[in-house]
């Protein structure tokens, strides 16, 4: 039974919010072991059980048993390990820490080595596999305005419908929600508790509001803004526990919380301060202490009639981001022909501060790509960014920001084209090899492609995510893990190395078929001797460049994407789907730049390769509306319907709010579709490198995630500066 | 057809008036001032110059048009000195003026005032160098005659209402004295209509002739800041200084 409704607590949260933020950010990476100890109970103690309801009962017990850190966040519940940055461990995916972590954070290099006990190496030794992919945003509404009873009413209506598999996998849901439900409430006895315990009398209030909405939500629909984020919150901290790893994301929370907004705007800092708290909750998202788990809130836009969906809490995320200093969770702003103004100048204005965020993505093309991929236009105009900049709907799909076997680096499939097809030698012209290329991506994709689907039922069969799986519009009735079934299944495609590959193709046109200053054994030669001819380095620094809205190059992008086209076409005619294509990096470019071997665009072997769909760095020399411009000439509803990155450093002295105001107008106003601005203070970030002490809330865009720049490896920092002295030589 | 020559363009320009503007530098300069920090661009038949048809120079400019409009910016014509070559700027502004650009021109003043007659129509805001206002002192600093400068600024803002922003480098060793100051002071301060004040600092580098080393233009911040107090003095409002 639902209690009354209450009225909202009006605490004091800003002194709370610091408090938070200190203890959260000041905390240095340690591991708590007590899921990986719980989950390993579980899967001994139910190892008979099928593995769907296995995975829910041990949910269930890492839920009854972990220890509840009401201290580093008090103002919400909700924690996935027993203190701030402290790792919560899914020895089910694996005890290591992932390589692109490594060259974010090189400190983290073997940091699980000696911290994780033999015994439980050895237990996950051949049991442990791929799987908590994450890379989705579940339909909110289900949290917010309906409860989670509400799904177990659902479950209970189609109990006995489908074969034995679908039942059991309801039940598995059933175990999970029951145990989230149970979760919550666990939350409001302790909150109770550590009300009497505290002399801090805001800190008690915070505790005795928790514990009045925990024992609501998410159970029931939530009463007021505090409770539906503390649903919001509880619910996504346990789809991480059930064993996602990385890129679950919030959707579009101004849109889940609009009955809300009158209670926003009656009181918007108290919204706002709510708003913080709760990206501070996200935030302590422990999975990997300081790295990123690139957790994305989208907010604002249009919906398919055109009409502006802002509201209170569109501005209550925007300030509440403001306030705190998180660079993950990512805030996302949809931008669109109807944007209201003050929402345009926030934005600049946080912008231009160099806050990094929020990151703009614009509704026009990204809907609209969505639907010309057959998606409905109500729902395409629901889309939210997943993950780095990869796009999805809440609810409804993910497959496009998840790729599952299907990705592919421009640059380094040309590379193979020139070094190992000895047909490469003789091309006549620039045709005869994309001819090449065009084949040599059909035969990447293809057999990625083709193992898709079972790919997918492998990881769904040995790590079903019945939680998350239940919280997806029609979850109960399809009864099946959300890997092998949701309302749209379309495929995705990350793409990396495209800059590059363009530069790469510029130089070869110019140098080798034009002015014939070069032959293409001669340019293959040395690009297999790692460029050690410097006059050959010399030509191809000096060949047109992807980013300064100069044709010979710019061309050679679009008909590296018409090429992708035709791949795409090949391969539906070849009877397998049809993937949207999302420019994806996080900060793989250093990862994909050691693999690759020299490259036609004048890059050395094993250095990193474009950090977006814009310049390489350092190969501007027009400044950042030619940028923009020569990005604007490829139809990113066409071509980039997955979303795409793009990257755009300014120094502070181009960085005024009217200035990066026109920059996204001009942009976002003309097809543009995402656009990253990060303004970078050259000798800030030298002395933050020399004092981080005095620049922890120093947060910067990377690439397809932000960070904390004190807190970056040696690696991404001198690659920021870098960034940043490019810029700066425009200024 | 008509021409221009041109000496460079730049894009993402933010000091030369209002938004975010397309600078085109013309090529040819009737001065001659030490600390000119582009005196490449001096000579008008400098063979390094690109000449361009008008409409192919438009497009070639209108790249940023999006950028323009989103910024309430345009385009700038400098220099060099660009009403050396004002029958194609005329026409070249009348151009922009159809697509509904914003037009800027930034001049010295020293040509004959002909020449600025026969732009101002397609102008919507002037920027206008004065450098000093004393005839020996900028004579010896720029080798032009001050009451060209000064007399066709005065036709200007009697003869037509476009907005001008009067620029003021302060530069090391040549206008930064207070006697100097207050006379640019006075003199601006008397004109028959407001206008808009901003003080530049000299740049880094310039080449003194008389000398054989490099000299800097650029004033120590104390000093600039006392130019100002100078101006302010006068009752003269100023345009904050461009970072």
């Amino acid at each position: 039974m639902i209690a009354t409704a209450t009225m909202p607590t009006k605490i004091a949260l800003a002194p709370i919010l610091a408090a938070a933020q200190d203890r959260l950010f000041g905390a240095a990476d340690s591991v708590c072991l007590e899921r990986a100890r719980l989950v390993t109970e579980a899967w001994q103690r139910y190892a008979d059980d099928p593995v769907p309801v296995k995975r829910a009962k041990a949910l269930a017990h890492i839920l009854a048993n972990m220890t509840l850190d009401s201290d580093t966040n008090p103002i919400f519940a909700g924690c996935m390990s027993s203190g701030p940055r402290k790792w919560m461990l899914t020895p089910e995916h694996g005890l290591d820490v992932g390589g692109q972590v490594v060259i974010e954070h090189d400190d983290l290099r073997g940091f699980l080595n000696d911290k994780v006990p033999d015994d439980l190496r050895a237990f996950w030794r051949g049991r442990s596999g791929t799987g908590g992919l994450g890379h989705f945003a579940i339909d909110q509404s289900v949290v917010v305005d309906r409860g989670l009873r509400s799904v177990l009413d659902e479950l209970a209506a189609c109990e006995q419908d489908g074969d034995a598999q679908q039942r059991e996998y309801r039940a598995a849901m059933r175990i999970s929600i029951e145990a989230v439900i149970d979760w919550a409430h666990r939350w409001a006895k302790q909150a109770r508790i550590k009300a009497q315990q505290t002399d801090d009398p805001a800190v008690a209030a915070c505790h005795l509001r928790v514990a009045e909405a925990c024992q609501n939500v998410p159970e029931h629909p939530a009463r007021n803004l505090f409770e539906a984020l503390q649903a919001m919150a509880l619910v996504h901290l346990a789809m991480h526990i059930e064993g996602h790893h990385m890129s679950v994301s919030i959707g579009l929370p101004d849109r889940a919380l609009a009955r809300f907004g009158d209670e926003a705007a009656a009181d918007p800092d108290a919204a706002a301060n709510l708003c913080a708290a709760f990206a501070l909750k996200v935030a302590e998202n422990a999975q990997m202490g300081k790295a990123s788990m690139t957790q994305c809130f989208t907010i604002g836009g249009a919906d398919h009639r055109g009409i502006d969906q802002t509201n209170a809490l569109t501005f209550a995320f925007l300030e509440g981001f403001d306030r705190v200093s998180v660079s993950d969770p990512h805030l996302f702003i949809r931008w669109h022909r109807a944007t209201p103004e003050a929402v345009k100048n926030k934005v600049a204005k946080m912008l231009s501060r160099g806050r990094s965020m929020p990151l703009v993505v614009t509704d026009e093309p990204t809907a609209g790509g969505f639907v010309d991929a057959g998606i409905a236009a109500p729902d395409a105009w629901n889309y939210c960014v997943i993950g780095c900049n990869e796009l999805g709907i809440p609810g409804l799909l993910f497959d496009t920001a998840m790729t599952i076997g299907t990705s592919i680096n421009e640059l380094e499939e040309l590379n193979r084209v020139l070094l190992d097809d000895a047909r490469s030698q003789d091309v006549a012209d620039m045709p005869a090899l994309l001819s090449l290329l065009e084949d040599r991506c059909v035969a990447v994709l293809e057999p990625g492609l083709r193992k898709r689907r079972e790919a997918k039922a492998r990881i769904a069969a040995a790590f079903p995510t019945p939680l998350s799986s239940a919280l997806m519009e029609g979850g109960p009735q399809r009864g099946c893990d959300l890997l092998m079934g949701m309302p749209y299944d379309i495929a995705g495609c990350y793409n990396r190395g495209f800059s590059n590959a363009v530069n790469a193709l510029a130089a070869i046109e110019q140098l080798v078929f034009e002015n014939k200053t070069l032959t293409m054994s001669t340019l293959i030669a040395s690009l297999r001797e790692n460029l050690a001819d410097a006059s050959v380095v010399d030509q191809l620094a000096a060949a047109p460049k992807w980013g300064n809205d100069d044709d010979r190059a710019d061309r050679w992008a679009i008909a590296l994407l018409e090429l992708r086209k035709r791949v795409w076409d090949r391969l539906v005619a070849m009877g397998l789907p049809r993937a949207l294509v999302c420019h994806v990096v996080r900060s793989l470019h250093h990862l994909d730049g050691r693999r690759i071997a020299a490259s036609a665009d004048g890059r050395f072997a094993g250095t990193p390769v474009g950090d977006s769909l814009g310049a390489v760095c350092g190969s501007t020399t027009q400044g950042p509306t030619a940028m923009l411009a020569s990005v604007l000439k490829l139809d990113a509803r066409r071509y980039f319907s997955g979303g795409t990155n793009l990257n755009l450093t300014l120094p502070p002295s181009q960085a005024a709010p009217p200035v990066i105001r026109a920059l996204i107008d001009g942009f976002c106003g003309d097809g543009g579709q995402e656009l990253q601005i990060n303004v970078l203070d050259v000798a800030q970030l030298r002395q933050a490198r020399e004092h981080p002490e005095r620049y922890r809330d120093l947060v910067v865009r990377v690439a397809g995630l932000s960070a904390r720049f004190i807190e970056l490896s040696d690696t991404e920092q001198l690659e920021l500066i870098a960034r940043a002295e490019a810029a700066a030589e425009h200024a | 057809m008509e021409t221009l020559r041109v000496h460079n363009i730049q894009r993402f320009c933010l000091h030369d008036g209002p938004g975010i503007r397309t600078t085109v530098f013309l090529q040819g300069c009737s001065l001659r001032c030490w600390w000119c920090h582009n005196p490449n661009s001096r000579p008008i038949d400098d063979p390094a110059a690109t000449v361009w048809s008008l409409p192919a120079l438009a497009k070639e400019i209108e790249r940023d048009a999006r950028f323009w409009r989103a910024s309430g910016g345009g385009v700038t014509l400098s220099g060099g000195e660009p009403l050396l070559q004002a029958e194609g700027v005329e026409a070249f502004m009348t151009l922009l003026g159809r697509g509904g650009h914003h037009r800027v021109i930034q001049t010295a003043g020293c040509v004959a005032l002909a020449k600025v007659q026969a732009v101002a129509p397609q102008v919507d805001l002037w920027l206008w160098d004065i450098k000093s206002v004393d005839a020996q002192t900028f004579r010896s600093g720029t080798g032009g005659s001050v009451n060209q400068t000064l007399d066709n600024l005065l036709w200007v803002l009697n003869a037509t209402a476009t907005p001008v922003r009067v620029r003021v480098p302060v530069i090391a060793g040549f206008n930064d004295a207070p006697t100097e100051a207050r006379r640019i002071a006075d003199w601006l301060a008397a004109l028959p209509r407001p206008v808009d004040i901003e003080l530049l600092q000299g740049h880094d580098l310039g080449r003194d002739p008389s000398a054989s080393a490099v000299k800097s233009a650029r004033l120590a911040d104390p000093q600039f800041t006392a130019v100002r107090q100078t101006m302010r003095d006068r009752g003269l409002t100023l345009l904050d200084i461009p970072s």
